[in-house]
């Protein structure tokens, strides 16, 4: 199930902002998220970009140099078609004891791959402290099944599922495992059909910064018994900074 | 007139599916296809990247990037759900906007001024791979709007500016900004359906 929590109104200046470009940063990101599975919001991001793309006809047209299509056709051939998933990491439940580990998984430098629809945006995301962190909690086949954006001056966090999860008996539930701490902190159990927004505690928030990592496991309905995770670790996701 | 824009002038205006069959062809690995569409589209896409990065060298880097993911990723192209260049200019304007992130934006003058507005309409060339149709209805469409809130959209699209650039240069609270862009659009949108 897909989040339907928006009305369609809502959608469609959502996808018109997205091809102006003026799509605030984390709803950017939670756009393109969604632009994954949902066949409405592709739609309505075709029709805007049809609809808009007049507006080229306002820019003087500048003769590129001669070497530019050399260099892109040099570049095609020296790199290959890059990859769209990440790598695959067989989770353990030995995993909670090895942040090494953890850190090693993590997105490895700043980049972070947003397939879509048929276009991948590679979208740096800066270092240092910004005014935003995010996570995007994938499943091993590297696909993103959560976005999670969190607000450190207000500690507002706001979880999106972006991705289809099986049906079953257990139900998601989040954990913080903050930089340097090998305990996770359970945030909560989560809503796969719609968007959440929760207040982080603020002894929490500190632990957001430096590498620290979410993970969702799978548990007995009403969250795990014992306040640590008992079932499997299906996605997790490093936390970074980010801002426009 | 240029040779590229030349290249494809007899067909240009009023004729999507050209750009649109290069795209699917590119998606089959066809060399050839990915030359013309770059001959097609490159000065334009170009232009674009320039007003947004501002720096030439930026700029170039940009349509670097730009035209390997329309290599790399032309196959997902669906012409049914919707044109080649709009398509193209969604990746070459993500590809400027993190260009801009790494590089840090240079604070310049608005490139489009209050005096230059009054022909902003009459100034939107036919291009490539857009139709005559679409251009018509979008100049209809952005007329009846204030001019002001034209301008916000316009600006925004050339010069890729955020709501918070938008404010500053046009000496607006940000919540009105955001609120005529958004109004802007819905009425773009009831204008263009109809």
């Amino acid at each position: 199930m897909m989040p339907d929590d928006d009305p369609p109104d809502e959608l469609d200046l959502d996808a018109a902002e997205f091809v102006l470009g003026t799509l605030p940063p984390v709803e950017r990101m939670r756009f393109e998220m969604r632009l994954r599975n949902d066949r409405l919001a592709q739609a309505r991001m075709a029709w805007w970009q049809r609809r808009l793309a007049p507006l080229i006809g306002l820019i003087e047209p500048v003769e590129p140099p001669a070497a530019l299509l050399e260099r892109i056709e040099r570049s095609i051939q020296r790199q290959g078609r890059p990859a769209r998933g990440k790598v695959f990491v067989p989770l353990h439940r030995r995993i909670w004891n090895n942040l090494s580990l953890w850190r090693g998984l993590a997105f490895g430098g700043v980049l972070l791959a947003v397939a879509f629809g048929g276009l991948l945006l590679v979208r740096p995301l800066p270092q240092g402290s910004g005014a935003a962190y995010i996570a995007i909690l994938d499943d091993p086949g590297g696909n993103p099944m959560w976005l999670v954006s969190a607000d450190p001056a207000s500690g507002a966090v706001s979880i999106d599922p972006v991705g289809r999860m099986s049906d079953g008996e257990l139900v998601p539930e989040l954990w913080l495992i903050p930089a340097g701490s090998p305990v996770p902190v359970s945030l909560g159990v989560l809503n796969p059909d719609a968007r959440m927004a929760m207040a982080l505690p603020a002894e929490h928030m500190a632990g957001i910064g430096g590498g620290a990592m979410l993970a969702v496991s799978l548990e007995p309905a009403g969250g795990s018994p014992t306040g640590r995770p008992t079932g499997p670790v299906v996605q997790q996701g490093r936390i970074v900074p980010y801002q426009p | 007139m240029r040779t590229a824009d030349l290249m494809v002038s007899k067909d240009a205006d009023d004729s999507p599916e050209l750009l649109n069959d290069l795209l699917v062809q590119v998606g089959r690995r066809d060399a050839e296809a990915f030359r013309k569409l770059y001959a097609a589209t490159a000065p334009r896409l170009l232009g674009a990247a320039l007003r947004i990065v501002r720096r030439r060298e930026l700029a170039e880097d940009t349509l670097h990037d730009a035209f390997l993911r329309v290599w790399w990723h032309a196959d997902h192209y669906d012409p049914a759900k919707g044109a080649a260049i709009g398509w193209m200019i969604t990746i070459l304007r993500n590809s400027a906007i993190n260009h801009l992130r790494k590089a840090g934006r240079e604070r310049v003058v608005a490139s489009l001024d209050a005096d230059e507005d009054g022909d902003l309409l009459e100034r939107i060339d036919a291009v490539p791979g857009v139709s005559a149709a679409d251009r018509l209805s979008l100049v209809h469409c952005l007329g009846q709007l204030e001019p002001l809130h034209r301008r916000c959209l316009v600006m925004a699209f050339a010069d890729g500016w955020s709501h918070e650039e938008l404010a500053e240069r046009l000496g607006q609270p940000l919540g009105t900004v955001k609120s005529w862009i958004r109004r802007s659009l819905a009425r773009l949108r009831t204008c263009l359906d109809a």
